[in-house]
Order: structure tokens, then C-alpha cells, then sequence
């Protein structure tokens, strides 16, 4: 078995049963429930970029989650639902996504990194506020969020399941490119020490703002994901606890590894519908983030590279040892 | 023979302490200088000073000229100036060839340069897809120099390559060393003195942050009262 085989072979197979599940299943439920892991699978695997692979922590990584999701919105919504609406607005979307990437790293960047941490979480509650003002109103409707037309060709179940899956391993192959690229290469020296990789003539700035970039780009693209599956976006995408789910997605899924925001978003999303399906026959279920609370405790205790590190960490010590 | 590094009469202080106090060496082109001291001497804070890991007080660093003082270390680098720090070097959690590929800008020369420093350290062919992590001691020190190597920079700074090495991995040091000056100038520190008079043709000694001594290695090692007064070696450690 060559190594290109027992490392994607898996992973093939997974995405051969997930584009089968329309076929096993039928569409409804659990369709529209893997579309939102979808969006959500690469919103993690965007912040994993970030945190996993070049070091750099963020409190407000749902701003571009969010801008994908509203931009996208308001275009389809102020269009009627066309497919020239749906590509406009993605690629305004995607064309704020990078402004305000680099707008935030301009400003934070070069700053320690807790710094960092701070004013994207100060970021992220502007848009959070701005996108529910009054002032607004006509494009967001402000709190009451709206609802998103969609494209006829994205008006049934499946086309929406198999566009949502195309886009995320389409995300999922360009990342994994870029983090193997000699780019990729130096985020992950930055992450383990920022003042040797200054010592081989790279510029970490301008790394970390690539990254950023990059990362932001890949969010944006989830929150347009997470709009066509929703049909609907409210205030919500801009919530501070969008990041925080995506935090923990990211590390109960395993940092540094892409692959683990894929299961680190199947685990949170499903867990929450259930949860939250369990909480109107037993409401102790609607407290449900206490138990992921613990769930975080418990992985960053015992298995601090996450689930799908802990396996990778364990498959490349046990080839070792066979070889 | 033209001077590619020239520092004058360099000061520098670190939390209210002054390290160096006046250190001025000349590094000339395609040979290797020794900067040689007892430990705490001030040779790594002049390493790291050239580098803009620390700022001056006073004085001057030039580099062809131009001063380097006020630029980033990324930005000294890529003036063509490579540093292997006494430790720390490396990227633990990449693989070998991750450690190597990171150096470069891939240039037409790079492939070949690069199977010249596999041939050099044939270890690091075998280790290629290790963890640089789970290296000796040596194979971090041959990895370091075969990034260096590999990136190919106009001027070397090396500091302490062997230390904490055996002696069998010094000699292969030594050698390599050897080929590194073929191609390249070296700036080394080192307290291996023996190592140093082998691969060195110029030194400067560094007392107390201040540069007492510098001239050619031949005069050095004729000279076992400098060697006893700067370096503190007696005539038994020399031999050692």
C-alpha cells in the first residue's frame, strides 16, 4: 500500500459515504444537518489555519463568518434570489473578507499576541452591534434578521447538499495545498518560534498577514455556505459565541491537522441539535454548553491534540516502531 | 583582502548592564574569523547584535558599507547573512526536509545545492523524514549547518557548533566546517580552541565586552602566552 493511499484512502471513502447519504437516507433532516457541518467544517478547518498552524489566536473569527453570510444574504435577498446576486454578492463578500483581513492585521498584527486576541474580539462585537442596528435596518432588518431567497438551480435539497459538499473538499484540498507550500512551511516555524524564522530572512508580519488572509477568505466562504443552507441570517453570525464554537470544534477536532475541524464540527453541530431536540422533553439537556464545557476540559487534559491528532500521533508511532 | 563585516567600537547594554563595551572586529571575505573568549566574554550578544536581535548602545555595524544597525533581523538575513544560534536553531516539530526547504526563496541553484549538503550530512538523508526534534545532538548541529548551507548566505555567523558534541561528531564538525569555508565567510565562535585553530584563519578575543586582541590564527597559536593570558588554556587543555 503506498503512503499517498493509506493517507487519503480513508478520506476518500468518507467523502464517498457522505456523497451517498442523499442516495441512503433520502433528504430532509440529516441533509440539511451535514450542510450546516459543512459550513461549519470549514470555518474550523479556516480558524485551524490560524491557531493550529501559524499560532495566532482569535476572538472574532466568526466577523468573517458573519460577513459571508450577510453580504451573500443581502445581494440575494435584494435580488430576488439570482444566480448573478449569488456570485456579486460572494464576490463582494470575499473582496470585504480581504480588506478587513488586512485592515485588522494592519492595526494588530505586529502587536503581542493576546493583543491580537483582544481586537479581533473587539472587531467582531462591532459588527455583531452594527449588523442589528437601527441605522442598518433597511439592508440587515437589523435584529429580526431576513430570509435569503435562493437561486432556482438551489431551491431543492440535494443541489444545495452537493454544491455545499463540492465547495468544502474543493476548500479542503486548496488548504491542504497551501499548508504544505513552502508558505505553509514557514506559518508553521512561525508557530514554533517567530525569532528563528527572522533569522532565515522571512518577514513574519507579512506571514501572519498571508495567513490571516487566507483564513478569512476560507470563513467568509463558510458563512456563505452556512446562508444557503439557513436561508436565513440574523445577528447570530456575528455572535462571540460563533467563535467560540468554532474554537472548540477546532481543538476537540485536533489543531494543526485541518482534517480535525471536519469531526470537531460533525461532534459540536450534531451534539447541539440533539441537545437541544432532548431539551423539550427533558430540559436539563437545554444546558448543554455546561457538558462541552467539560468535553473541552477533558480533551485539552488528556488528549491535547485532539481526537484526529491523537490518531495521527498514534499512527505515525506505531509505523515508527514497525519500521 | 576587503572586509565584508566591519563593527566598530560597539556597546551594548541589557537590563542596566553593559555587555559589550567596545568591540570592534573586522570579518574579511572567504575566510573564516574566530571570536574567541572566556564564557560571559560577550561573544554571542556581538553574534546577536549583528543579527538586530539586540540593539546597539553606540558603534557601528556595517555590512558592505551599509549600516545595519536600525534594521529587523529578517531584513539583516536577507542582506545575505546567515546565523546558527548556539541552540534553539531548529523547528522541532518539522520534519528534516521541512527544516531545509523553509530557508529559501528556490532559486535554479537551490536543488544542487542542497543534494551538496545531503552529501555532506548523509545522516540527515536517512533522517530526512524525521522530526528534527528527535535528533542527537550532532544531527542538529549538521542540520543547522546544512541549512546554512543550503541557503547559501554571503557570510556565516556560527555560534559554539560543538558544543555539548562527543569528539568522533567534532571531526566530522571539523570537516564540514572545512567545506563551508570553501564556499563562503565565516564568522565562528568557539571554545573548542583546537577546533578553532584548525578551520580559522583570523581571530579577535573578547574580554570582558571589550576586544582585546585580533590578528592572524597562525600568530595565535604560536603564541601560548596569549593563549594562556586571553583564553585561559594551559598547555595540558590545548593537547586535550
Amino acid at each position: 500500500m503506498t503512503r499517498h493511499t493509506r493517507q487519503f484512502g480513508p478520506l476518500l471513502l468518507i467523502l464517498v459515504v457522505v456523497a451517498l447519504v442523499p442516495v441512503l437516507f433520502g433528504v430532509g433532516g440529516i441533509t440539511n444537518l451535514l450542510e450546516q457541518v459543512f459550513a461549519f467544517a470549514l470555518f474550523a478547518m479556516s480558524y485551524d489555519l490560524l491557531i493550529g498552524y501559524t499560532g495566532v489566536v482569535s476572538f472574532g473569527h466568526a466577523v468573517f463568518f458573519g460577513t459571508g453570510a450577510y453580504v451573500v444574504g443581502i445581494f440575494l435577498a435584494h435580488s430576488g434570489g439570482s444566480s448573478g446576486g449569488l456570485l456579486v454578492g460572494t464576490c463582494v463578500a470575499l473582496g470585504m473578507s480581504i480588506l478587513l483581513s488586512l485592515l485588522i492585521a494592519s492595526i494588530s498584527l505586529r502587536i503581542r499576541t493576546v493583543y491580537f486576541a483582544m481586537i479581533t474580539l473587539a472587531v467582531g462585537q462591532t459588527f455583531y452591534v452594527l449588523s442589528g442596528s437601527q441605522m442598518l435596518q433597511p439592508l440587515t432588518n437589523a435584529d429580526d434578521g431576513m430570509t435569503v431567497p435562493l437561486p432556482v438551480w438551489l431551491t431543492h435539497d440535494r443541489p444545495v447538499y452537493y454544491f455545499s459538499l463540492a465547495v468544502l473538499v474543493l476548500c479542503l484540498v486548496l488548504l491542504r495545498l497551501f499548508v504544505r507550500s513552502p508558505v505553509g512551511l514557514v506559518l508553521q516555524g512561525i508557530r514554533e518560534n517567530e525569532g528563528r524564522v527572522l533569522t532565515l530572512g522571512h518577514s513574519v508580519y507579512r506571514f501572519k498577514s498571508i495567513a490571516f488572509v487566507i483564513s478569512g477568505l476560507m470563513a467568509t466562504v463558510a458563512g456563505i455556505l452556512y446562508v444557503i443552507a439557513q436561508t436565513f441570517v440574523s445577528t447570530g453570525v456575528y455572535d462571540v459565541s460563533i467563535s467560540l464554537d468554532v474554537l472548540l470544534m477546532t481543538i476537540i477536532g485536533g489543531i494543526g491537522t485541518l482534517y480535525g475541524g471536519l469531526l470537531g464540527a460533525l461532534i459540536i453541530i450534531v451534539a447541539q441539535t440533539e441537545f437541544t431536540n432532548l431539551a423539550g422533553t427533558y430540559p436539563i439537556f437545554g444546558r448543554y454548553t455546561i457538558l462541552f464545557g467539560v468535553l473541552y476540559i477533558v480533551i485539552v487534559r488528556f488528549m491535547p491534540r485532539g481526537i484526529v491528532g491523537t490518531i495521527l500521533e498514534s499512527i505515525k508511532r506505531r509505523s515508527g516502531q514497525e519500521g | 583582502m576587503s572586509s565584508l563585516l566591519e563593527v566598530a567600537d560597539l556597546h551594548v547594554n541589557i537590563g542596566g548592564y553593559q555587555i559589550l563595551q567596545g568591540v570592534s572586529l573586522a570579518v574579511p571575505e572567504h575566510a573564516v574569523t574566530v571570536l574567541l573568549g572566556r564564557n560571559g566574554a560577550g561573544k554571542t550578544t556581538t553574534m546577536r547584535s549583528i543579527m538586530g536581535y539586540v540593539r546597539s548602545a553606540a558603534g557601528e555595524i556595517r555590512w558592505r558599507g551599509e549600516r545595519l544597525q536600525g534594521l529587523r533581523p529578517y531584513q539583516v538575513a536577507r542582506r545575505g547573512i546567515g546565523y546558527m544560534p548556539e541552540e534553539g536553531h531548529l523547528f522541532a516539530n518539522l520534519t528534516v526536509q521541512d527544516n531545509l526547504a523553509m530557508v529559501a526563496r528556490k532559486s535554479a541553484s537551490y536543488e544542487s545545492r542542497l543534494e551538496r549538503a545531503l552529501t555532506l550530512f548523509p545522516d540527515l538523508r536517512i533522517a530526512w523524514s524525521r522530526r528534527a526534534g528527535t535528533l542527537s545532538g550532532g544531527q542538529k548541529q549538521m542540520l543547522g549547518l546544512a541549512r546554512l548551507l543550503v541557503a547559501a548566505p554571503a557570510l556565516m555567523l556560527i555560534d559554539e557548533p560543538s558544543k555539548g558534541l562527543s569528539p568522533g561528531m567534532v571531526e566530522v564538525l571539523a570537516g564540514a566546517l572545512s567545506v563551508l569555508r570553501e564556499a563562503t565567510t565565516i564568522l565562528l565562535v568557539e571554545q573548542n580552541f583546537r577546533l578553532a585553530s584548525r578551520v580559522g584563519d583570523h581571530f579577535s578575543v573578547i574580554d570582558e565586552g571589550r576586544t582585546c586582541l585580533s590578528g592572524s590564527m597562525e600568530q595565535l597559536v604560536a603564541r601560548v602566552d596569549w593563549q594562556q593570558q586571553y583564553l585561559g588554556l594551559t598547555a595540558t587543555r590545548e593537547e586535550v
